[in-house]
């Protein structure tokens, strides 16, 4: 640590005068910092050394747009939590959130701008230079202005991700000003067909507000909202609230998928039918509903319309093209819509891969239909809170505008945090366009595939680094303020556009007025709160301006209940044609399914050295790419699991590693998006392989999405044996009884006990815990095994990460792992029963490994914390050979914390050293804090006061610490719940964690 | 004023004659020597315990006190709970115990054996070299005018060769 | 009976002389291929010190191990050097108080070895540590931080039991040199007789002197016999004491014990079938003595294979589905072929001891020595590695164990370490007890190996 304060030392105290409060934050993000020595006698207003400053700012990792509170140290942000009065997220924050901080502390970040330099004109070689502010901004500005002279503007083009609020109008004024530029709100995973469903059942194109938490019947098709569905962490907690047993209520989800993703692995039912079939399912549902008179709040005319245009859909019918038995499908029918339940009581959604083939419209048509006859639009399903994704453009746009640039209709390519060149389909010929630009500028601050190709690169601050404003959906306006003056020699895209817009005269610099960035955005926000009348104001109470932008800088931004608008049932339906999806390749090949990661979402995670090495939740596999298959299709490829294949699409050919998938339809093949890499980074560059180079190009007829679902691969198995890294090697539980589960019916009977084992007895009388015990109690049936715990872990503990060649001899060093057991008992079957259980340090009052250790380094103290002290360890290790949990981890090497991420460590813990033991702490010094707190104020330590990083942020509420002295604590009253038990309670190790069965 | 008679035999039997008949003439200072340890030579000079013993048991009950005590004594300096097990947890000293008992023992051995058979030996007695290979030898100390006495005995035993000299005492 | 010095005084002469030619004969001058033989043990030796420097500075993760394995080749040379140092004892302690002469031709050889594979094992608990540089934290000396080692861990019981058996074995050892040391002082006449007489303690062999001697050497061998036994036992209990199926368990104290004796026996063959021919002493080392040793070595192994079959037994028994998974993985999981090959060295080659014409045949005797050590070996190996590879939790079995040729150095280097020592002592002390022989073989006593003619040559 001592060597980190030296490395930071005069800096940081820069960054902390930057990130002390707002008003100085604005001036230092603006810039360069001043390169003035500041002396410690005058501390910076509201840091004390030593004690944490909180900020409340918006995640930018996906356009969920989530609200975050920044932890700050000394001026650093050290770690990132969700922001509990945030309407979207609601203080829960997702794995990829998490890691935000490895953004922007990337090792790989540019450190300044770079000009495209010609080496050799001849060769075509050329490199990336320095290039000086001024220098920079005045070519691009002359660029433009050339342009735009020659009367051309529309031979401009700038591709932006989905941004919004003041950023997105600043990008459209000046898209304007410069005389009509092209526009591109570019998102790999848009819901065109979402957009274009609403459209054309109920005459609105949006992508609608879905109540999860209502639904008592929820059926995805293919949905992966637990992964990265819309608004993931929104929705997983929904789902978790509604999902909870609740006396005798818990609802039911069935997933429709050809792959048990994680979502589906945290359903009750998993349905798996041929690929591009879905739209069939919901159809025949729709039937049997009309057909049985199922509906709910419907007029007859409507009904009469759908009974015709949905009668040739009957399951029989349609069960043999889905390969699922029709019984099935009108049980399922019947599950959804339930006249005795009501109306609105359940939900249909779809998407994700498996929804996105060529009938992907269709099928959201179809869903459409499904929850209209059950009576949900307007309940479960509501537009008017309509989310951001409606603003994206289509891939279709994107794909005219890559025919343009093919064309050399395109001048100049504005590129901002946007990477088509990885994200796009190969297909589609974008790099190839991309050389037909005479001039690429690219506001973006790695250098990702298609910044490398730019001939300007100016580097933006990331997210944290910024001001701005997002509104992930009508009526959400969440505020990002700057926690930390920039890093690196950076500016915001907003100064930029500003600055440059300055620099083209009169017309454009009079539609810009604003100085900077920040000004720009509080006159925007006070635009809008002056134009609101002060009844709706978001934050009641605030009379001027000042209070309110106070306030919401605050709170993270401003919110108001959005009511679901009604719409009409629209018979433009009639017009979509309900054809089972079309895939092209050899009639022998393989269904491709490239899935989006949990970790890496289109790629844009694989840089971040956390989100590699934390197992992926499904197949557990670290730093690479696989191809997952069935064991009966690899049988007939006679390819083994490890085996290298080489995958061939009528649009591409990769090499990769096979995964047996026994939970994957056989005949298809699925590979995550995200590696593949030819740039980006140490930790992403030259690893694994990218899906999407063997997708099909077209975009999806009706609503111009990506077909992901559009081809079929040829798959020849290669002589070479490339084994996936894996750090769980075993999906069962071999009898070990470390996740059970019980029955519905045998909670509410309360059968849910385990029988009482054999009584504890010890040979020494029992140690006493006089002032707290510490436990925990972590809910298996609200576990969705996301892995956003273990990024919190990392982050908040300083868990070092150890890189591929270590994490292939198992050398992980996470304090938390999320283990996956499948139960299998009948293939057929399509109940779903796979438990996730967190493991870690279980604190236990008879710990084996504390016996074992011949110097004291571990040991029991009387808060019934299992203490581990780093510099009094040896290193024998004996105590991970006794640890019946296995959840210590010995630090093989002096661990490494390449520039800059060494400032995200966490002061308040140790970096432990070569050598040494280390394992869970319970975050002790978050106890220690909670402790310090209370004695201030005099009163004991309150119950939910301490909690643990992997707690704070689980979406599902899985993880409850607190004082199990206390008998009306939450964790107490968990600790008792039918559902309790203890991992390998016979060892008589008495853990302080509690487990409670999943329900099944 | 003493003289030290040394007699050199090749055989321990006659060393052994000779050294019994010394004693039965009353001659009390008779020291023998062996390239091996020799019962009949041993028996020669009388019955006689080793008291070596005595400083074995002293040591094992030493070691064995030790033994409990120092562990007692550090988990009561800081106690420190570990795996449940009561802070005096006598089961794991035992061993601790038994292993000082035979350590100090075995030191307790070697210390008797040194002070009672006076090694290390800095001043030599009168020796000859052969009596480590294949030579025994009867060592007689007595007051000058009975040395001629003494040589008698030793021949009488059919000693190889006589030697006698100043008496140091 | 005294007469019998008088009759035949020559018969004494004639034995002691040659016993103390012969045998002084080895400390010599040695040969050129002792040296070849020193040379190579010795860049073995620098060999083992490279990778220890070099894992040292990089950091423990330079050796193979593959978490949930904490553990691996270096505990296992710990109990394999351990078990060696047994017999040594048992040959020199056990037999002294039985009386079974025929020992003393093998006793100081197998007590050099002791100390040395004392020496030797007591250096992987430092090898192995994460930072060794701090291994004296192992030891209770007091300190301004008044923290003390953990009594209750076996570790700490280790730590007792080998120093103990370290000091015991080494004083044992030279105690019983002093004489003959005094014997080399006072032939030797090259630079070696000032070490010999600083060592020889002034050492006459009066009759004071051997009384207390043998006084003291019986009371070795009776404090040396217990613990031996306590001493393995503590190494056993390392795992026994630990709650890893495949570890905890109730037979290992004995078992351990036999499996040392066993092992201990096979490694005083290895080394005393070369060393007599390189030392000419085939006529007091002889087939006799290795025909007792084999004998000793059927019960061993015996017992060892009984231990092995027990352990399956109650696997089984039990009904616990770790303790049994444990087991099966054993006999057919990543680790089988080792401990197949474990059950063929130590169960089944053993076997053919049984017959006379195996046991009196110096080179099959070899062979079997080697093969006994390869399997007691592997024995630690597969108990320590294949049980932790499969403990508890299977979301844990992920590491398979591979090691690294750090660790093939330092293993190596202890072997080496070994024989280095060996060599060093064989040339500079009487690897057989000079004294012993002639006390053996004096006219008084009870007749020398009478029923071994080819032992000694008695008559003239």
């Amino acid at each position: 640590m001592s060597e980190l304060l030296d490395h930071v030392g005069r800096r940081t105290f820069l960054k902390l005068l930057g990130a002390a409060a707002p008003a100085v934050a604005a001036g230092a993000c603006s810039s360069v910092p001043p390169e003035r020595i500041i002396p410690y006698v005058i501390p910076p207003e509201d840091d004390v050394p030593g004690v944490a400053t909180w900020y409340a700012t918006t995640c930018q990792e996906c356009p969920a747009g989530c609200g975050m509170r920044v932890r700050t140290r000394e001026g650093r942000p050290v770690k990132v939590e969700g922001n509990p009065e945030h309407a979207i997220n609601r203080g829960r924050l997702c794995i990829r959130g998490q890691a935000s901080l490895q953004g922007l502390y990337n090792p790989d970040r540019i450190r300044g701008g770079r000009r495209r330099e010609v080496t050799n004109a001849s060769a075509g070689q050329s490199r990336l230079t320095n290039v000086a502010w001024e220098d920079a901004l005045t070519s691009l500005a002359a660029r433009i202005q050339t342009v735009r002279e020659a009367g051309r503007s529309s031979r401009i083009a700038i591709v932006t991700p989905l941004v919004t609020g003041t950023l997105d109008r600043l990008f459209d004024t000046f898209a304007k000003a410069i005389g009509g530029a092209r526009r591109i709100r570019y998102e790999p995973f848009g819901y065109e067909a979402i957009r274009t469903a609403g459209r054309i059942a109920f005459a609105r194109e949006a992508v609608p507000h879905y109540d999860l938490a209502r639904a008592d019947v929820l059926v995805s098709f293919g949905a992966d909202f637990l992964e990265t569905w819309l608004s993931t962490v929104e929705y997983s907690a929904a789902f978790a609230e509604a999902h909870r047993e609740q006396g005798t209520r818990r609802s039911r989800f069935v997933h429709i998928e050809p792959r048990l993703s994680l979502t589906a692995s945290n359903a009750d039912e998993w349905i798996s039918p041929a690929p591009g079939t879905e739209m069939l399912v919901a159809l025949a549902m729709v039937q049997v509903i009309v057909a049985e008179r199922r509906t709910q709040v419907i007029q007859d005319a409507d009904l009469k319309f759908i009974t015709d245009l949905v009668a040739s859909y009957s399951p029989d019918r349609v069960a043999s093209q889905i390969g699922v038995p029709a019984a099935k499908l009108t049980e399922l029918a019947r599950l959804f819509s339930d006249p005795k339940a009501g109306p609105g009581r359940s939900l249909a959604i779809g998407g994700g891969v498996a929804g996105s083939g060529s009938n992907a419209t269709a099928l959201q048509v179809a869903l459409n239909l499904l929850n209209y006859v059950a009576g949900n639009v307007g309940t479960t399903v509501r537009f008017g809170p309509d989310a951001s994704y409606g603003r994206a453009s289509t891939y279709r746009e994107f794909a005219e505008l890559v025919e343009s640039m093919r064309a050399g209709d395109i001048e100049v390519l504005i590129t901002h945090d946007v990477n088509p060149a990885f994200t796009l389909p190969a297909a589609l010929g974008f790099s190839a366009a991309l050389e037909r630009v005479p001039f690429v500028v690219s506001f973006s601050n790695t250098l990702d595939e298609t910044t490398a190709r730019a001939h300007l690169v100016l580097p933006t601050h990331g997210p944290l680094e910024s001001w701005g404003d997002e509104e992930p959906r009508a009526g959400v306006r969440g505020l990002r303020q700057p926690v930390i003056a920039a890093r690196f020699d950076s500016r915001h895209v907003g100064d930029l556009l500003l600055d440059v817009g300055r620099r083209l005269g009169e017309e454009v610099s009079g539609a810009l007025p604003a100085e900077g960035f920040y000004e720009y955005l509080r006159a925007e926000w006070r635009a809008r709160y002056e134009a609101e009348p002060p009844a709706s104001a978001a934050t009641p109470g605030s009379t001027t301006f000042d209070d309110h932008w106070a306030t919401a800088l605050e709170r993270g931004g401003a919110w108001n209940q959005i009511e679901p608008q009604p719409v009409m049932f629209s018979r433009e339906v009639a017009k979509v044609s309900f054809d089972a999806a079309v895939i092209n390749g050899p009639s022998d090949g393989l269904v491709l399914m490239p899935y989006a990661s949990l970790h890496l979402y289109d790629g844009r995670g694989a840089n971040r050295s956390w989100l590699q090495e934390i197992p992926d939740p499904v197949t557990k596999a670290v730093w690479s790419s696989w191809a997952e298959v069935h064991p009966d299709t690899a049988r007939s490829l006679s390819a083994q699991e490890g085996q290298l294949v080489s995958v061939e699409s009528p649009h591409g050919k990769l090499d990769v590693p096979v995964v047996l998938n026994p939970n994957l339809r056989p005949g298809t093949m699925a590979i995550p998006i995200g590696q593949g890499h030819t740039e980006y980074g140490r930790y992403a560059a030259g690893r694994g392989v990218n899906p999407i180079t063997l997708i099909d190009p077209t975009p999806e007829l009706l609503s111009g999405g990506v077909r992901w679902l559009s081809v079929k691969v040829r798959v020849t198995p290669r002589a070479l044996y490339r084994p996936v890294l894996k750090l769980q090697s075993s999906e069962s539980q071999v009898d070990r009884d470390i996740a059970l589960a019980v029955s519905l019916d045998d909670v509410i009977a309360g059968r849910a006990q385990t029988a009482p084992g054999v009584e504890h007895r010890s040979l020494s009388p029992e140690h006493t815990h006089p002032e707290y015990r510490w436990g925990m109690a972590i809910d298996l049936d609200a576990c969705t095994g996301c892995n956003a715990c273990v990024a919190a872990c990392y982050a908040e503990n300083n868990v070092p990460v150890m890189g591929p060649e270590a994490v292939r001899r198992g050398r992980t060093m996470s304090w938390l792992r999320i283990e996956r057991f499948v139960e299998r008992r009948d293939p057929a079957a399509t109940a779903v029963d796979v438990r996730f259980v967190p493991m870690l340090c279980q604190h236990c009052d008879h710990a084996p490994c504390e016996t074992v250790c011949p110097v004291y380094a571990t040991y029991h103290t009387d808060e019934g914390l299992n203490a581990q002290v780093y510099n009094r360890c040896v290193g024998t290790r004996y105590c991970s050979n006794n640890c019946p949990y296995k959840v210590r981890r010995f630090n093989w090497f002096q661990s490494e914390f390449p520039d800059p991420l060494h400032l995200q460590l966490n002061p308040d813990v140790t970096v432990r050293s070569q050598g040494v033991m280390e394992k869970c702490t319970f975050c002790v010094q978050r106890i220690h804090e909670g402790k310090d707190r209370a004695k201030d104020e005099k009163r004991p330590v309150r119950d939910g006061e301490v909690v643990p990083a992997c707690a704070q942020t689980c979406p599902g509420q899985a993880i409850v610490f607190g004082d199990l002295n206390d008998p009306s604590s939450r964790v107490s009253q968990l600790a008792g719940s039918p559902r309790a038990y203890r991992i390998f309670d016979g060892l008589n190790t008495r853990p302080a964690v509690t487990y409670l069965k999943k329900i099944v | 004023m003493n003289v030290h008679v040394l007699g050199v035999f090749d055989a321990a039997g006659k060393a052994a004659d000779a050294a019994r008949a010394l004693r039965t003439d009353g001659f009390a200072r008779v020291t023998t020597y062996a390239p091996a340890f020799d019962h009949n030579l041993d028996a020669a000079l009388g019955p006689g315990k080793s008291p070596v013993r005595a400083f074995t048991l002293a040591g094992g009950i030493l070691g064995c006190a030790l033994g409990f005590a120092f562990p007692i004594y550090t988990v009561l300096d800081w106690p420190l709970i570990t795996g449940g097990k009561a802070i005096v947890s006598l089961p794991p000293f035992v061993v601790i115990a038994f292993e000082l008992t035979i350590l100090f023992a075995a030191l307790m051995t070697v210390a008797g054996f040194l002070l009672s058979s006076g090694l290390p030996r800095l001043r030599q007695a009168p020796y000859d070299a052969r009596f480590s290979q294949d030579r025994w030898g009867v060592l007689v100390t007595c007051a000058a005018e009975r040395a001629e006495a003494a040589r008698a005995h030793l021949t009488q035993a059919d000693v190889e060769e006589v030697r006698v000299g100043e008496g140091t005492r | 009976m005294p007469s019998d010095g008088h009759v035949k005084p020559e018969r004494g002469f004639v034995t002691y002389r040659k016993i103390s030619d012969d045998i002084l004969r080895t400390i010599q001058a040695p040969s050129p291929s002792y040296f070849l033989a020193l040379g190579v043990v010795a860049a073995v030796l620098l060999w083992g010190v490279y990778g220890l420097t070099h894992q040292i500075r990089v950091g423990l993760g330079v050796a193979g191990y593959e978490p949930p394995i904490m553990w691996a080749i270096y505990i296992t040379n710990f109990v394999f050097w351990v078990g060696i140092a047994h017999s040594g004892t048992l040959i020199s302690a056990v037999l002294l108080l039985f009386r079974a002469r025929w020992r003393t031709a093998v006793a100081r050889a197998s007590e050099a070895m002791t100390v040395f594979a004392v020496m030797t094992a007591g250096l992987f608990p430092i090898i192995h540590l994460g930072r060794p540089w701090y291994f004296y934290w192992l030891f209770p000396y007091p300190n301004q931080r008044e923290l003390w080692v953990n009594f209750r861990s076996p570790l700490i019981w280790d730590v007792f039991a080998i120093s103990t058996y370290l000091t015991v074995s080494t004083l044992f050892l030279y105690l019983g040199l002093v004489p003959d040391i005094a014997a080399a002082r006072d032939r030797q006449q090259d630079w070696r007789r000032y070490l010999y007489r600083v060592l020889a303690l002034g050492w006459q062999g009066t009759d004071r002197q051997w009384r207390h001697f043998n006084s003291l050497y019986g009371l070795f061998a009776a404090l040396a016999t217990p613990l031996v036994v306590s001493v393995h036992s503590v190494v056993s209990w390392d795992f026994a004491m630990s709650i890893l199926p495949g570890w905890h368990s109730t037979i290992f104290a004995p078992y351990f014990v036999a499996g040392a004796i066993f092992s201990g026996l096979a490694m005083v063959m290895t080394l005393l079938i070369p060393m007599r021919t390189l030392l000419h002493l085939e006529e007091y080392i002889t087939l006799h003595h290795f025909e007792n040793l084999a004998k000793l070595m059927i019960p061993t192994s015996l017992i060892v294979s009984y231990a092995y079959v027990t352990e399956f037994f109650v696997a089984w028994y039990t009904g616990s589905a770790f303790e049994f998974g444990t087991f099966v993985d054993r006999a057919l999981g990543a680790y089988a072929p080792f401990f197949w090959v474990m059950v063929l060295c130590n169960c089944l080659v053993p076997l053919s001891l049984f017959w006379k014409r195996v046991r009196t045949n110096l080179r099959a005797l070899f062979v079997i020595s080697l093969l006994v050590n390869i399997g007691m070996w592997l024995e630690r190996f597969v108990i320590i590695v294949s049980s932790l590879a499969h403990s508890f939790d299977p979301a844990g079995w992920v590491g398979v164990y591979r090691p690294t040729w750090v660790e093939g150095a330092i293993t190596a280097g202890a072997f080496a370490w070994f024989f280095l020592l060996f060599l060093l002592f064989i040339k500079n002390f009487p690897g057989i007890s000079m004294t012993e022989m002639k006390e053996v073989s004096s006219p008084d006593g009870p007749p020398a190996v009478s029923y071994q003619p080819s032992a000694l040559r008695l008559e003239p």
